[in-house]
């Protein structure tokens, strides 16, 4: 259990951002009210989000080239451990997610309730969620529940909280949307304490626009299946 | 037994591959891509021989059990296809790997904190130590 007074500056949260610039600044600013430690990681964009950032009291990294998303949060994750992090948080840079809802997934692992804590937002509120998204998702849900064998009711929600041992055993290796599961998977395979916390989506033209289409869900699907079969 | 008339496609085809053999066999022994000009030269050969005698695939064919000496070639093409897909995609994966630790070292050590640099207009958080 760590001490309530240190623990602002033990949680790190980790923000990865590729093309974000319209919405980082405000993100991390927002963060940075409450936390001391933002991560941002600059997934190789190519409109300045970088440059919005650098004013800011946060940490920056920068992937020379895109290696998607779940490159990004492996160095953030790897670069938060290195500064001493006790707690670290995921966090998108596209302003989908509320910095409010960080403080009920670290509290469990400070408890020392649980180990890992998974933002859901069927337990909480998605306002304006487009119905496809939701099918989608559903698929999702069954899908990895037979390949990862883990019962989540969102199984892609990049809000998430990990204690310190439990971030240090994350070993990313599937670059891009994939790593959501994978994530599940390790998670899983480990042995972590897990649980689901309520959290909310919110939806804008914005982040609707740039969210996964069913096309790529197919490819991350069977590009699992595959790799599953490769090892 | 009959002498075996020429096509148009064999005198087109029999040159280029003779020259492919050649180059693959000079590779070879001069030590380039020694296991590469080995297979190389190996298949320019058994095409040359393959499009000049045909024959050669009937009577492989008919001694393996399958029908015709075009249905050989094409078996073993499509398992050489499917073997190569996988190798590559394997060797994709690997390199991707590679190229995704590079960007990650650079990003670490390129890193910056926010005690090592002065913001040019810092935004002061409001967070108090309790």
């Amino acid at each position: 259990m760590i001490p309530a007074e240190s623990s602002a500056d033990r949680i790190f949260v980790v923000v990865t951002a590729f093309n974000e610039s319209r919405t980082i600044a405000d993100v991390a600013q927002r963060l940075l009210k409450h936390y001391p430690n933002v991560v941002v990681v600059d997934d190789g964009s190519s409109d300045g989000t970088s440059d919005c950032v650098k004013p800011l009291h946060a940490h920056l990294l920068q992937h020379r080239v895109n290696r998607g998303q779940g490159a990004a949060l492996q160095t953030g994750i790897e670069y938060a451990l290195s500064r001493g992090a006790e707690v670290v948080v995921t966090f998108d840079g596209d302003g989908q997610h509320k910095e409010t809802d960080i403080a009920a997934l670290v509290r469990p692992i400070l408890r020392g309730d649980c180990d890992v804590a998974l933002g859901s937002r069927f337990l909480g509120h998605a306002p304006g969620m487009p119905f496809s998204r939701r099918l989608l998702l559903k698929a999702a849900t069954l899908f990895t529940r037979v390949t990862s064998r883990v019962r989540v009711t969102d199984v892609h929600n990049g809000l998430r909280a990990f204690s310190r041992r439990a971030a240090a055993s994350l070993h990313l290796t599937m670059d891009r949307m994939a790593h959501a599961s994978e994530i599940l998977d390790q998670v899983r395979r480990a042995g972590w304490r897990y649980r689901e916390v309520p959290v909310e989506i919110c939806y804008s033209a914005y982040s609707l626009a740039k969210g996964q289409s069913s096309w790529n869900a197919l490819r991350i699907g069977s590009e699992i299946l595959v790799r599953k079969v490769l090892h | 037994m009959t002498p075996p008339h020429i096509i148009a496609f064999q005198l087109i085809v029999i040159p280029v591959l003779g020259l492919l053999f050649v180059r693959s066999l000079y590779r070879v022994l001069r030590g380039y891509h020694r296991h590469a000009s080995v297979i190389a030269a190996v298949i320019w050969l058994a095409g040359a021989l393959t499009i000049l005698r045909p024959q050669i695939t009937i009577r492989i064919a008919a001694a393996l059990g399958i029908g015709r000496g075009a249905d050989l070639i094409l078996y073993i093409f499509v398992i050489a296809f499917l073997v190569s897909v996988f190798y590559f995609y394997s060797r994709l994966l690997h390199l991707e790997a590679s190229l995704t630790q590079i960007v990650r070292q650079l990003a670490l050590r390129d890193a910056v904190s926010p005690d090592t640099r002065e913001p040019e207009h810092a935004i002061t958080s409001d967070r108090h130590p309790s």
